[in-house]
C-alpha cells in the first residue's frame, strides 16, 4: 500500500509557520534572558542580595578606662537581646514555663508572646546579661528547640557609678560619647565592629547555608588616667561632707602633682551615677565638667599671682614694706580691704596674711599694666591649660587696649575680682608656684594600652617658667608664714603653703550681697611637694569664708594624703635626707 | 529523509540503517570511548564535589571557630567584669569592714639613727660545705650592732605600750 505524502500539501506551510513561530519565540525568550541575566544582572543581583543575605553587625567593645593602678572605672559588657519565632514553636506553655525561670519573666506573659503564630519574630527579652543568655541557650539546645535566637550587644559600666562622673563623662550604648575623658579619647576607645554577612531568611535572621563572610570586631584601646581612685574618693567624700557642714550648693576639688601636672583626683558636687546617665538628661542639667567649664572670679588665691609678679619683676621684696591706708583708688574706684581697715605699714606676707586688697592693688599698680597682665598671661590665664579633656574654658581675663577693659581691673584683677577663671587654671597657676616656677600642662591620662601592650604614654609637659626658681620658694616659704596659727589647717609634722580666697558672685549690676565661693589652694609638704589640692565651694550658707569652709576640706584632704601616699612628716624627712 | 531544512535541524546522525531511520548501534570501539568519557568526567566530578565539600566543611569549621572565638570574648569580657567588680572600691570597703579593718588614721614614724657602720649581718661564711649548711650557726652579730637592736627593740616596746 503506497504511503501518503508526508507531509501533506498544505502542511508545508503550517510546519514552516510553526517552526518560524519556534524561532521567533526563541528568539523573543532569549532576549528577554539576556535583558534579566545581562543587563539588569547587577540592580537585580543586588536586589536578590537585599532580599537574601543579612548583614550583621558583631559590636566591638569599647576601651575600659583605669586608673593609675589598673582599677577599671568604665569597661563594656555583652549583652543580649531574646527572640523568639513563634511559627516554629510546637508547645509555647512548656517552652514558657522553661524561660519564664531563666529570664524571671511571667510565664503567662510569654506564653502569650510565643503563642502568637501569625508573628515571625518577638523579641522577649533585652539587656540580658552573658549568664543568662548562656542558660538560654542550653535550655533552647536540651530541648531542641530551634526557635530561639539572641542578638548580642555592648553596653558601657561605670564601676565606681558617681566616682569622677564629670570627668569620665559617658558613652551611651549607641556609643555616642558626652564630654570628659570618653569624649577626649573616643578615638583610641571606640573599637572598630565587625560583621557577619550571609544567608538569611524571609525575616532576616541567619541560616547557615551559602557563603559566609565574617569581618571580626576590633576592640578599643584601654585608656591608663592619671587619677588615684583612692584619692578621687577621698576628694570626692571630704567635699561632700564639706558642702554638707557649712551648707553649700556645690563644689570642686581638684588634686595635682604639682611638678608634673599629672591630675590625681578632679571631683565635683553635685554629680551623678554614670551608668543612670538617661535621668540625669531628663532632668536638663547640662553635661559639664565644672572643674574645667566653668569660671569663678578667684577673689584672694590671685594674691598669690600678683604677689610672684610683684616679687618677680622686683618692684618689691620679701622684706618691702607699703603704708596700708585702708583703700585705694584705681581707676576711679576705689578699694578697700576685706574688712574696711587700715593696716599702716605693712610687710609683703602680712599682706598675703591678712588677705589685703589694699596691698594687692598697691603692687598692681606699682607693676604697671603692661608688666601685670604680661604675668597674668604667663601663668596661664585667658587661655586654656591643654588639658587632655573636652570644653575647657579659657576664663575671662580682659586686657588693656581690649575695649571692656577699665583702669580700675588693674586694681580688682590684683585680687581676683574682675577675672573669670577655671579651678583648673588656678590650681596650675599655684602649682606653678610650688614647681620652682614652672607651670605645668595639666594632664589625666598617661598612656594607651591594647592588650596590655602600651601603645601611647604621655609625659609631663612644661609650658613655660612663669616666673624664677628663688621666687617661687620664696613665696613658698611666705605662704607657710601666712598659714602659721591657722589652728584649722594645723596638721601636726607638716608644712603647708597655701592661700584662701572668698570671691562675690557677679550678678548684672554688681556683686551679689550674700553668696560667696569660699576655695583654698595649698600644697604639701612645702619645701617638696608633693600635692597640690584646690578646694571650691560655692555659696556657703554657714559661713561665706574660704578660711572657715574650704580650709577644713583642705585638711583633711591633705591629712588622708599624708597617710596615703607615706608622706613622712618633715622632721623624718629631713633627718633622713 | 530528503533533506529538506524545515523537517530537520541540521543535525544529522552518521549511522543510519538501511530505511533511512536513525541507528543507535554503537560499535565496540564506541563504547569504550563513551566509558572511558564516562570514567573521566566521573572522576572530574567526584574530584570536584570531594573539594567542594572539603571547603564547604572547612568553610562551616571556621564559622564555628569565629562563633567560638566570639563566645571566649564573650566570656573573657565577662570575666573580665565580675573581677573588676570584686576589686571595685565600694566592694574593697564593704569586705574590708566586714572583716574588722578600719580606715588607718595615720602613720607613726620611729627616728632610727643607723647603726654603726659595719655589716649589719655578717651571715654564712662563704665556704660552707653543701652537706654542713644546715647546720652551720650564722656568727654572732657584733657587740656594736646588738646594742642597736636591743635600743630599737626597747623603743618600740616602749611607743606600744602608749598605744591605747
Amino acid at each position: 500500500m503506497a504511503q501518503p505524502e508526508w507531509p501533506g500539501p498544505g502542511s508545508k506551510r503550517r510546519l514552516m509557520v510553526l517552526w518560524m513561530g519556534t524561532v521567533v519565540g526563541v528568539l523573543i525568550l532569549t532576549g528577554r534572558l539576556f535583558y534579566w541575566q545581562v543587563i539588569r544582572h547587577k540592580d537585580l543581583k543586588a536586589l536578590g542580595d537585599q532580599w537574601q543575605f543579612v548583614d550583621k553587625p558583631i559590636p566591638a567593645l569599647r576601651g575600659s578606662i583605669m586608673d593609675q593602678r589598673g582599677f577599671i572605672l568604665a569597661m563594656d559588657q555583652y549583652e543580649f537581646e531574646i527572640y523568639a519565632t513563634p511559627r516554629d514553636i510546637d508547645d509555647p506553655d512548656r517552652l514558657a514555663a522553661e524561660l519564664g525561670s531563666l529570664l524571671d519573666m511571667d510565664q503567662g506573659e510569654l506564653a502569650e508572646l510565643l503563642s502568637q503564630r501569625n508573628r515571625d519574630y518577638v523579641p522577649l527579652a533585652r539587656e540580658v546579661p552573658l549568664e543568662e543568655a548562656r542558660n538560654v541557650e542550653e535550655m533552647g539546645n536540651r530541648l531542641h528547640v530551634a526557635a530561639l535566637g539572641m542578638d548580642v550587644d555592648r553596653h558601657r559600666v561605670y564601676l565606681e557609678r558617681e566616682l569622677a562622673c564629670h570627668l569620665l563623662g559617658f558613652a551611651t550604648g549607641d556609643n555616642e560619647v558626652f564630654y570628659g575623658v570618653e569624649e577626649f579619647y573616643d578615638d583610641e576607645l571606640r573599637g572598630i565592629d565587625g560583621s557577619w554577612a550571609g544567608t538569611g531568611d524571609v525575616i532576616g535572621l541567619q541560616i547557615g547555608i551559602g557563603p559566609t563572610k565574617v569581618t571580626l570586631p576590633q576592640d578599643g584601646r584601654d585608656v591608663v588616667l592619671t587619677i588615684d581612685r583612692t584619692i578621687q574618693h577621698i576628694a570626692a567624700e571630704e567635699l561632700q561632707r564639706g558642702i554638707a557642714e557649712y551648707g553649700g550648693e556645690s563644689g570642686t576639688v581638684i588634686v595635682m602633682q604639682p611638678g608634673t601636672g599629672a591630675v590625681l583626683a578632679m571631683a565635683s558636687y553635685p554629680g551623678y551615677d554614670a551608668n543612670l546617665y538617661h535621668e540625669e538628661a531628663t532632668r536638663g542639667e547640662p553635661f559639664t565638667d565644672p572643674a574645667i567649664s566653668e569660671t569663678y572670679e578667684p577673689g584672694s588665691v590671685f594674691k598669690v599671682i600678683t604677689m610672684a609678679a610683684a616679687l618677680d619683676s622686683g618692684i618689691v621684696d620679701r622684706q618691702s614694706f607699703y603704708n596700708d591706708t585702708g583703700q585705694i583708688a584705681v581707676g576711679g574706684t576705689i578699694i578697700q580691704n576685706w574688712d574696711r581697715k587700715a593696716y599702716g605699714p605693712t610687710s609683703m606676707t602680712q599682706l598675703l596674711k591678712y588677705s589685703l586688697n589694699v596691698g594687692a592693688s598697691t603692687l598692681s599698680t606699682n607693676m604697671g599694666e603692661a608688666t601685670f597682665y604680661d604675668y597674668v598671661q604667663r601663668f596661664g590665664f585667658g587661655e586654656v591649660t591643654g588639658i587632655d579633656l573636652p570644653y575647657e574654658s579659657p576664663g575671662i581675663l580682659r586686657l588693656p587696649g581690649e575695649g571692656d577693659w577699665h583702669e580700675s581691673d588693674l586694681g580688682t584683677n590684683a585680687f581676683g575680682q574682675g577675672i573669670s577663671v577655671t579651678p583648673l587654671q588656678m590650681i596650675g597657676a599655684v602649682a606653678a608656684v610650688a614647681n620652682d616656677g614652672v607651670l605645668p600642662t595639666p594632664y589625666v591620662v598617661q598612656r594607651i594600652e591594647q592588650g596590655g601592650q602600651v601603645i601611647k604614654e604621655f609625659h609631663p609637659q612644661p609650658v613655660r617658667q612663669a616666673i624664677s626658681a628663688s621666687v617661687a620658694r620664696e613665696l613658698t616659704e611666705m605662704l607657710v608664714e601666712t598659714l602659721v596659727g591657722k589652728e584649722n589647717l594645723s596638721i601636726p609634722g607638716y608644712t603647708v603653703a597655701g592661700k584662701t580666697g572668698t570671691a562675690q558672685i557677679p550678678v548684672p549690676g554688681g556683686y551679689h550681697p550674700e553668696d560667696t565661693i569660699a576655695s583654698f589652694v595649698g600644697y604639701a609638704p612645702a619645701d617638696a611637694p608633693r600635692f597640690i589640692i584646690l578646694v571650691r565651694v560655692d555659696k556657703p550658707r554657714e559661713s561665706p569664708w574660704g578660711s572657715v569652709v574650704a580650709v577644713p576640706v583642705f585638711r583633711r584632704i591633705a591629712q588622708r594624703l599624708f597617710v596615703y601616699l607615706d608622706i613622712p612628716p618633715d622632721e623624718v624627712r629631713m633627718a633622713s635626707r | 529523509v530528503s533533506g529538506d531544512p524545515v523537517y530537520w535541524p541540521k543535525i544529522r546522525i552518521r549511522s543510519t540503517d538501511g530505511e533511512g531511520q536513525p541507528s543507535w548501534g554503537f560499535s565496540g570501539k564506541n563504547l569504550g570511548l563513551f566509558l572511558l568519557l564516562l570514567l573521566l568526567g566521573s572522576l572530574i566530578v567526584s574530584f570536584y564535589l570531594n573539594q567542594a565539600s572539603h571547603m564547604a566543611t572547612a568553610g562551616l569549621e571556621v564559622v564555628h571557630l569565629i562563633e567560638q572565638r566570639e563566645r571566649w570574648r564573650q566570656d573573657n569580657a565577662d570575666l573580665r567584669k565580675q573581677v573588676a567588680e570584686m576589686q571595685s572600691l565600694s566592694n574593697i570597703r564593704r569586705r574590708a569592714e566586714l572583716l574588722g579593718f578600719v580606715e588607718r588614721e595615720g602613720i607613726e614614724h620611729l627616728f632610727i639613727a643607723s647603726p654603726a657602720l659595719e655589716p649589719l649581718y655578717q651571715g654564712m661564711p662563704d665556704s660552707i660545705p653543701v652537706e654542713d649548711k644546715d647546720t652551720v650557726e650564722p656568727r654572732p652579730m657584733s657587740s656594736g650592732l646588738a646594742r642597736w637592736w636591743e635600743e630599737l627593740i626597747a623603743r618600740f616596746d616602749s611607743w606600744m605600750n602608749i598605744q591605747p
